[in-house]
Parts: structure tokens; sequence; C-alpha cells
């Protein structure tokens, strides 16, 4: 009861310090997935410089947080968290798997990567929301 | 009694909507133009806005910098404003998603505008810190500037668009 009381303020607050808590085991996760995708996919070993560059996860960060703070259930943020972090692995793995198979120019692949990272967090919490951000704060 | 009845007129009635199709459609045309923008004119107008207010900050904070061209030169590296360094393209998002939600084209105008101060301010005091910590712990420099500070950006657009989105009413 107490927790349904509190501001979306605090609640955002305390969201984005668990996001930031949960984030070096997760994006360890992240990274470890992407790898393994890669290497299945191509047979070549040691991408870690491609996914340096490219990955999206930190910008989804705020995006992740104003899900876990949404006042919804429990049960619906959590899945939303994991679809929006499965919405990014896999933009990360067609941005860096086309960047390998078909040798696509450095300069592409930062343009593919950076609409990807900007627009991913925005559209993120519109699904979420479902085009309605209003009702994140709204019970 | 009457608080809560002041506190419910203070709520906008309905919220706008934001079309999906839309967003996805304006988010990549805007997107792909701030990119072009950015590779062919450099941006040389507002990096160089960014870096003399910058500068000034610092200066009037008491650190020892010198300003040369659209760089600050610190105590351990000089620092390139470079045309990566200001967020063209998640501000093309923003005005983006501005644009896909049904509200009214004034209300849309008021959001860019905010939008646009918003990212300055926050990009102005992303150098400054940026500054600060090169010049004050050089080591750190480096990880919180490809780190903490990109995340500066997405999180004041998205931010400043859930703040608008409160206040913008069904057109």
């Amino acid at each position: 009861m107490k927790t349904e009381r509190r501001g979306y303020g605090v609640r955002l607050a305390v969201a984005s310090l668990a996001v930031l808590a949960a984030w070096w085991p997760v994006s360890s996760a992240y990274a470890w997935a992407l790898r393994w995708a890669l290497n299945a996919a191509t047979g070549v070993r040691g991408h870690a410089t491609l996914m340096g560059t490219l990955l999206v996860t930190p910008w989804l960060l705020p995006a992740l947080a104003i899900i876990a703070a949404s006042r919804t259930s429990a049960r619906r943020r959590v899945i939303g968290v994991c679809l929006a972090l499965l919405a990014s692995w896999i933009v990360d793995c067609t941005v860096l798997l086309s960047a390998v198979r078909f040798a696509v120019s450095p300069a592409a692949q930062i343009i593919a990567s950076r609409t990807a990272q900007q627009v991913l967090p925005f559209a993120v919490v519109l699904v979420f929301s479902r085009g309605r951000p209003q009702s994140l704060w709204r019970s | 009694m009457s608080r809560s009845k002041s506190r419910k007129k203070a709520a906008p009635a309905r919220g706008a909507a934001v079309s999906l199709p839309v967003f996805a459609v304006s988010a990549t045309v805007l997107v792909a133009l701030a990119t072009l923008a950015e590779k062919a004119a450099g941006l040389d107008a507002i990096r160089r806005v960014t870096t003399d207010v910058s500068y000034r900050i610092v200066t009037a904070l008491g650190m020892h910098t010198t300003e040369v061209g659209l760089s600050i030169v610190t105590r351990s590296r000089t620092l390139d404003v470079a045309a990566e360094c200001i967020p063209l393209a998640v501000f093309a998002v923003m005005v983006a998603v501005i644009l896909a939600t049904k509200t009214s084209w004034s209300m849309r105008a008021i959001g860019v505008g905010v939008g646009a101060s918003s990212m300055f301010v926050a990009n102005v005091v992303r150098v400054v810190v940026g500054v600060v910590i090169a010049q004050a712990v050089p080591a750190w420099f480096d990880l919180l500037h490809t780190t903490t500070l990109q995340l500066v950006a997405p999180t004041v657009a998205i931010g400043t668009w859930l703040v608008w989105a409160r206040y913008a009413r069904e057109d």
C-alpha cells in the first residue's frame, strides 16, 4: 500500500538505482550471449573490438529504469525489462552480423548502430506504454 | 477535500497518444538527416557556442584551462568538442516523438523549444564535468567519458519528453 502511494519521482529514483546495481552482471551476460551468437553464426571467434563500439544497451538504461518504475504489475514490469533487453540484443546482433557477413563499411556500421541506439530507448518506452507514456505514472 | 479537488484540476484531462508508425518514419528520417548534417556541416556553430560557454564556466570555477579553437586544453590533455559531442541525433529522435504525439502544433513547438534548451544546457554541463575530471582526476576521464557521460543525452532527452508528455493534451 505504501509502495502504491509513493510518488513517481521516488519510484523512478529507486528503479534507476536498482537498474544501475544490476547493470554489471546483466551487461556481462548480454555481451556473452552476443559473442556466442556471433561465433555461432560466423564461425569466427573474437568480435570483442566490434562489440565495444556498437553495444546498444548502455543507452537503454534510462528506458529500463522508466519501465521498472511504471505503475503496473511487477510481472508486467519484469516482462517489459526482459523484452527491452531482448529487442536491444536482436538489434545488436543484426547490426554486428550484417557488418561481419556483408562487409558493411565502418561509416555505415556507425550510422546504423547510432540510429538504433538513439531510437530504441524511445521505441521501448512507447511500445511498453502502448503509445501513451502518461500511463506509466498513472495508477 | 478542496485540496484533492485542486490536485485533480492540475492533472491533464487526457494525455495525448503517440502514433507509433509516425514515430518510426519521422525518427528514421530525422536521425538520417542529423547524421548527414553532422558529417557534412560538422556542426561548427553549435560546437563553437558549446566550447565558449563551457570554457567560461570552467574559468568561472577557477580552473586554469585554455581555449584553442574548438578545444579546451587542460593540465593533462586537450579535449576536442567534436561533432559527435553534439547530441543532434538524440535531439532528432526527441523531435520525432514530439511530432508523432497527437497534440496541438503550439504544444509541439513548446516541446521542441524546451527540448533543445534542456539538451544544450545538459551538454554544456557534460562538457564542463568532463573538463573538471580531466583536470582533477585525469586517470578517470576515459572511463567516465565512454560510460557515464554518454548517458547524459539520452537520459535528458527521455526525461524532457516524459515531462512534456505530462502536459500535452489530445488535440
